[in-house]
């Protein structure tokens, strides 16, 4: 009998962390279903990176497991959980700096390209990978010269291309810490309707941000973290009635 | 006569850029600032020289003086695992510190700081290589293979992979790569080339001591790689021929030759420091040195 796929991509069970006696995690517990726009929300320091770098693998929880697809990860390193699925964008735009956009893409598609012999051996498909980065760009609606060094990229391109990054790597899930902090107005309207088209395509993205106002716009769920702790899940429909966001987040 | 001093220049430009260009594989496109890569080309060195005078067929030797710096490579690997950056590069120092003072002081294997006289030239297929036309031929001839072989490396994509680790580990193991692999797979490409390059050092001058582990001749590689250009290959070959061309000249002024030795490394060490601070890019590379 074939298992059925749980509805849950991602389980977060009892996961505590601290750092020099500080609890930075407290008993987190949290589900990230599929084929949704999951956020969390929580003011600076409340946990959220913490809890990305706990299931990214970078950062190993005390004590609590976590969950990917039903497979504990919480011991694997971050180059295996990346290769199960989980694709990540960080806080502070993150690229290779000397490497052409184009290079930076190519290194997304597959890990192919760590396999020694092979490569000295055969000729890489570069035209197939080509392919692969020229139609995620459309699908995102982004012309660039491929030739550039990141750097030479306005902010607002440099973050596009790093969520074209992390969808041409074969993923499950994308996690995204603050993807629209720091952009325009013009902007941050572009980036709700890429992250409306994401979710029409039926993209896992799991994604932490402080603007209420986008997140209300784009997310399924929405939860609320505070020192540490997971205190609300909720929609964005009931999320404006519930006076403990209000109070936690807004501090009215 | 003049023959012979070209065909010996010929020579140790083969030699320094087999053993530059390893090094530019792990420093240059992997940010491995190896000290020790020197050590490799030591132990190539020294393998080569006990075997041989033990009359190891010579081209088993060859393969022996590469596989040894690469057990030593492979330890060093297991040390970047915890050690990163600058703390890498501390751990390589005191490796080659270590090396140099083992082979010192193991006086009945290495002939301890006397080191190891009339190291035989080799005979393969009957052609003798105390002939310097041939030696200069199969030093040439290997050191082309060496550099066409990291060549495919640099231009492959593991070789992508491996300046993206240079660029931002912790971003490229983000994406999936096993970055300890490649570190380790690169710093064995470069142990076993530099310790063929020892090898081919040790056959042809039929003496070494522990001088070949001298630290100072990093600073020989180092301004190579820096002159020519971060992850240049064509940089490091026009820079072998610079760096060793230069202190040819010092040969045909009026100086002493116990002067000209250090004089030599406080040449390559202002080349060095100039490069650095007027072009980090050097002659041909992409990346400036930080």
């Amino acid at each position: 009998m074939v298992k059925s796929q749980s509805n849950d991509i991602i389980s977060i069970e009892n996961v505590s962390k601290s750092f020099g006696g500080h609890l930075v995690l407290d008993n987190c517990s949290l589900k990230v279903r599929r084929n949704n726009i999951t956020a969390i929300v929580g003011p600076n320091g409340s946990g959220k990176t913490t809890l990305f770098n706990v299931i990214c693998g970078s950062i190993k929880p005390d004590s609590g497991d976590i969950y990917l697809d039903e497979k504990n990860i919480k011991t694997l390193s971050v180059n295996r959980i990346s290769n199960m699925g989980v694709s990540r964008i960080f806080q502070q735009s993150s690229f290779f700096p000397n490497l052409s956009i184009a290079q930076n893409l190519l290194l997304a598609i597959d890990d192919e390209d760590t396999k020694f012999v092979k490569n000295i051996i055969c000729a890489e498909p570069l035209k197939d990978k080509e392919k692969i980065i020229t139609d995620t760009l459309r699908l995102l609606g982004i012309k660039v010269n491929l030739e550039h060094l990141p750097h030479e990229l306005s902010f607002g391109q440099q973050r596009i291309i790093e969520i074209a990054r992390s969808l041409i790597k074969p993923h499950k899930i994308i996690i995204m810490d603050e993807p629209v902090s720091g952009l325009s107005p013009a902007m941050k309207k572009n980036m709700k309707n890429l992250f409306l088209q994401l979710k029409k395509n039926k993209e896992t993205l799991f994604l932490a941000e402080h603007d209420i106002n986008f997140v209300n716009k784009i997310a399924d769920r929405i939860v609320l973290i505070d020192k540490g702790r997971i205190i609300l899940d909720t929609t964005p429909k009931k999320i404006k009635n519930k006076s403990l966001f209000a109070k936690i987040y807004l501090g009215e | 006569m003049i023959e012979v001093y070209i065909l010996n220049l010929v020579i140790f430009i083969s030699i320094y850029m087999l053993t530059s260009v390893s090094f530019n594989l792990s420093f240059g496109q992997t940010g491995l600032l190896n000290l020790a890569h020197i050590s490799f080309f030591g132990l190539g060195a020294y393998t080569s020289a006990i075997l041989s005078l033990r009359g190891t067929p010579f081209f088993l030797a060859l393969l022996l003086s590469g596989l040894m710096p690469m057990i030593f490579a492979f330890i060093l690997s297991l040390v970047n695992r915890k050690l990163k950056g600058d703390y890498f590069t501390l751990a390589t120092l005191a490796f080659a510190i270590l090396s140099y003072n083992i082979v010192l002081n193991s006086v009945e294997l290495t002939g301890g700081p006397h080191g190891l006289r009339n190291i035989p030239k080799p005979i393969i297929f009957g052609l003798d290589f105390n002939n310097i036309f041939l030696y200069a031929i199969f030093t040439v001839f290997l050191t082309l293979m060496g550099v066409f072989f990291i060549h495919r490396i640099a231009k492959s994509s593991f070789g992508r992979v491996c300046l993206a680790i240079r660029d931002n580990n912790d971003l490229a193991e983000s994406l999936g790569k096993n970055t300890f692999k490649i570190k380790v797979i690169v710093l064995l490409v470069a142990s076993f080339l530099t310790g063929v390059a020892g090898c081919l050092y040790a056959s042809y001058v039929t003496f070494i001591d522990p001088t070949v582990f001298d630290a100072m001749e990093m600073i020989t590689i180092l301004a190579i790689v820096v002159l020519g250009g971060l992850a240049s290959i064509k940089g490091t070959i026009v820079g072998t021929f610079i760096i060793l061309m230069v202190p040819e000249i010092l040969r045909f002024l009026d100086i002493s030759t116990a002067i000209i030795g250090p004089l030599r490394v406080l040449l390559y060490s202002l080349i060095l420091l100039v490069i650095i601070y007027y072009k980090p890019r050097g002659l041909y590379g992409k990346i400036a040195i930080e």
